[in-house]
């Protein structure tokens, strides 16, 4: 019983996935609409239009699978903007001793904030792990990708076997490991080291094929118009006044 | 192996290390917007002893284009900072490295790189983000920077001095050259 639950919720969630998918687009188009949507978030100089495209990025990202971290955007926005503060322009709209609050150069860093942090999603959104770059260096980079996935696979490794790929938590286990591990980390540290790079180097065989592509879509022209209409709609915000 | 498939091998395998460690660092609270402890650099300070020049800024570029990736940064000033800092910090560990080299450890070259990369990060935050007020962030910046280069070239020094991987892979990339 809680299998066949399990298996249904496995279902809803492929199904979720596919269908999200298949509305995002191919990788390739994904990327391409990546590009066309940074200038008009560059060029965007009305703040509530422009805060409106992040929040649409955002939701796009997450949409997609990847994950959303509201600390570290907070973080990296009230550091812009303090740092835009220092530098006073405009209407004074508050004083505390020598410091002032000017309507300008508030305007100025939540507009940079705004810009920086839409910038990211509109990146996270559109570079997907099946994106295949052309050329040697294309080739390079999926290799990049297979041992990285190798390094970090640690869930992979408890159930697809211990021996081999019971290595690939290693990096963790150098890193975060408890109490008997800990001694490991100051006494053989170099020495797992060298064991991971050997091991993953070895087992890896050059003719293993590159991560299978994703984000792959069984309609793909329903992607191409959504992507179609999302850079659509942000090229004609450029021109929308409020 | 051939020894062109072996080295993009390496360069795969070394570029994934400095993927899973900028993404470690990307986990870790910073006080600093773009502060950067610089762990990504290891596996390019560890790879001095046996990458060529050309071997070395493919290794950039591979770090500073799977970071973009992984991160979700391609399209975004981080991207830039990223970029500059990479750049700058690799050549002035390669140049040190290969001039230098009698003189100056592992350690020595890590905190040369750190500070050319500390450097172009600098100048490209004054020029893009926070104007003058930039240089206000140069102090703690470049003194962070500084302490985690010389932890980092600590544990470059140790590990490339008792590496069997490291040892092998300078035998078989001068085997290759020869």
């Amino acid at each position: 019983m809680g299998g066949e639950a399990g298996c249904t919720v496995q279902g809803r969630f492929q199904l979720k996935k596919l269908a999200l998918g298949t509305i995002f687009g191919e990788p390739k188009y994904r990327f391409i609409a990546g590009l066309l949507l940074v200038p008009s978030l560059l060029f965007q100089e009305n703040l509530y239009i422009k805060a409106f495209q992040v929040f649409l990025f955002i939701l796009l990202s997450s949409l997609s699978g990847k994950r959303f971290r509201l600390l570290p955007n907070l973080m990296i926005s009230t550091g812009i903007i303090f740092m835009n503060l220092l530098t006073p322009m405009g209407r004074v709209l508050f004083s505390l001793g020598g410091f002032y609050l000017t309507a300008g150069a508030l305007g100025v860093g939540i507009s940079k904030a705004l810009m920086l942090i839409g910038l990211i999603y509109v990146s996270r959104f559109s570079v997907t792990r099946g994106l295949s770059l052309p050329g040697e260096f294309g080739g390079i980079i999926a290799r990049v990708f297979y041992y990285f996935e190798e390094l970090t696979a640690r869930r992979g490794g408890l159930r697809k076997g211990k021996g081999r790929r019971a290595q690939k938590g290693h990096f963790f286990r150098l890193l975060f490991g408890k109490s008997g591990e800990g001694n490991i980390i100051k006494e053989n540290l170099f020495n797992e080291l060298d064991n991971l790079l050997f091991s993953v180097q070895e087992t890896a065989s050059v003719e293993d094929p590159a991560p299978p592509p994703g984000g792959s879509s069984d309609n793909p022209w329903l992607g191409r118009v959504f992507l179609t209409l999302l850079i659509t709609l942000n090229w004609v915000l450029l021109f929308f006044r409020i | 192996m051939k020894s062109a498939t072996r080295n993009y091998d390496t360069l795969a395998l070394l570029g994934a290390c400095s993927l899973f460690l900028s993404t470690l660092e990307f986990l870790i609270p910073k006080p600093i917007p773009f502060m950067r402890l610089g762990l990504a650099n290891l596996p390019i300070l560890v790879s001095l002893s046996f990458l060529s020049p050309g071997q070395i800024i493919s290794l950039t570029v591979i770090k500073i284009v799977g970071q973009g990736l992984v991160n979700g940064t391609l399209f975004s000033y981080v991207f830039l900072f990223s970029a500059s800092g990479s750049f700058a910090s690799s050549l002035v560990m390669l140049v040190s490295y290969r001039l230098l080299r009698k003189g100056l450890s592992l350690v020595g070259v890590g905190v040369l790189g750190s500070l050319a990369s500390n450097g172009a990060q600098l100048f490209i935050s004054r020029y893009l983000l926070f104007g003058e007020s930039a240089w206000l962030l140069a102090p703690p910046f470049l003194a962070l920077g500084t302490v985690t280069a010389l932890i980092l070239g600590l544990f470059a020094e140790g590990f490339t001095a008792s590496s069997r991987w490291v040892e092998r892979q300078v035998a078989l990339f001068k085997e290759g050259s020869s």
